[in-house]
């Protein structure tokens, strides 16, 4: 029998609990294992006559492989100040345009993107700015 | 007074420290486990949605995310670019001809990982991962 390393939560028996979700940790489970986090801004412009804008920023993370990120965006545009925080990919639509907000990587570089698509010509461009929360665990996908 | 196994940061002080964030591992908090992961590969078929069911056997519907690579089509996200890329399922691509999506979800039995593509043998490769959480 391989030995392991189980905690269980208060109540339970380490020595014959079979359900995961009873236990603080066992070494039978990987864990996502956190590494680094950060925010980043991105100034784009929308009601900029009928036409599809895409504006990018990148965070340069080096891992050498394509980690598991978890990402949010605080649009104060929108929320007319901090604290409100959606998870990526979001999509805003209104009549006169719609944001795609997404964010993706590689083995090195994590781009946040937002397109614009403005439907109608409507006032004058209006300058904004999405804040961007990102979580970079040391979990390698194996995709890239 | 109850025996915890805790191990904190470095310059962190293990038996006096009380901020979560200022330790490795505390018993006193649960982690965010790891049930099952894998890749699956999708190819599309023109205008359809293709699906990939994984029978993941838990008899619990828990929480999961998914991550795509875009395989050899780079035209998902940026035209001419020759690194492929990792994205939350829900990343979409649009443009004049295409649209390509991927989205994901979860009961008692399976989780199913759907691919919406306009051409036909395109394919996408989806990382998943089954967490301990049931929601």
């Amino acid at each position: 029998m391989a030995e392991k390393i189980v905690i269980v939560k208060s109540g339970y028996n380490a020595l014959t609990e079979s359900v995961p979700n009873n236990m603080i940790f066992s070494s039978d489970y990987n864990t996502l294992k956190y590494g680094t986090s950060g925010t980043v801004n991105l100034n784009y412009v929308t009601n900029n006559g009928i036409r599809t804008d895409t504006y990018t920023v990148t965070v340069t993370f080096s891992a050498g492989f394509s980690p598991v990120i978890f990402a949010y965006i605080n649009d104060d545009s929108y929320f007319g100040g901090t604290g409100v925080y959606l998870p990526l990919p979001y999509h805003s639509q209104s009549i006169a345009r719609a944001e795609d907000f997404q964010h993706f990587w590689d083995e090195n570089v994590l781009t946040f993107q937002v397109t614009v698509s403005n439907g109608l010509a409507v006032g004058s461009p209006v300058s904004r700015t999405a804040h961007f929360k990102y979580f970079i665990f040391k979990n390698e996908t194996g995709l890239v | 007074m109850t025996e915890i196994l805790a191990a904190s940061k470095s310059a962190k002080n293990v038996l006096t420290a009380t901020d979560p964030n200022d330790f490795i591992f505390h018993s006193s908090y649960n982690t965010f486990k790891i049930l099952a992961t894998g890749i699956v590969s999708i190819s599309s078929s023109a205008g359809t949605t293709v699906t990939s069911v994984i029978a993941h056997g838990l008899g619990t519907r828990n929480g999961f995310l998914l991550l795509w690579n875009p395989g050899d089509d780079t035209n998902r996200f940026h035209d001419a670019e020759t690194a492929t890329y990792t994205a939350n399922a829900g990343t979409h691509h649009v443009d004049t001809t295409h649209i390509n999506i991927v989205t994901g979800h979860m009961d008692s039995t399976n989780l199913t990982i759907e691919y919406f593509c306009q051409d036909t043998g395109d394919t996408v490769y989806v990382k998943y991962y089954i967490f301990e959480v049931i929601i």
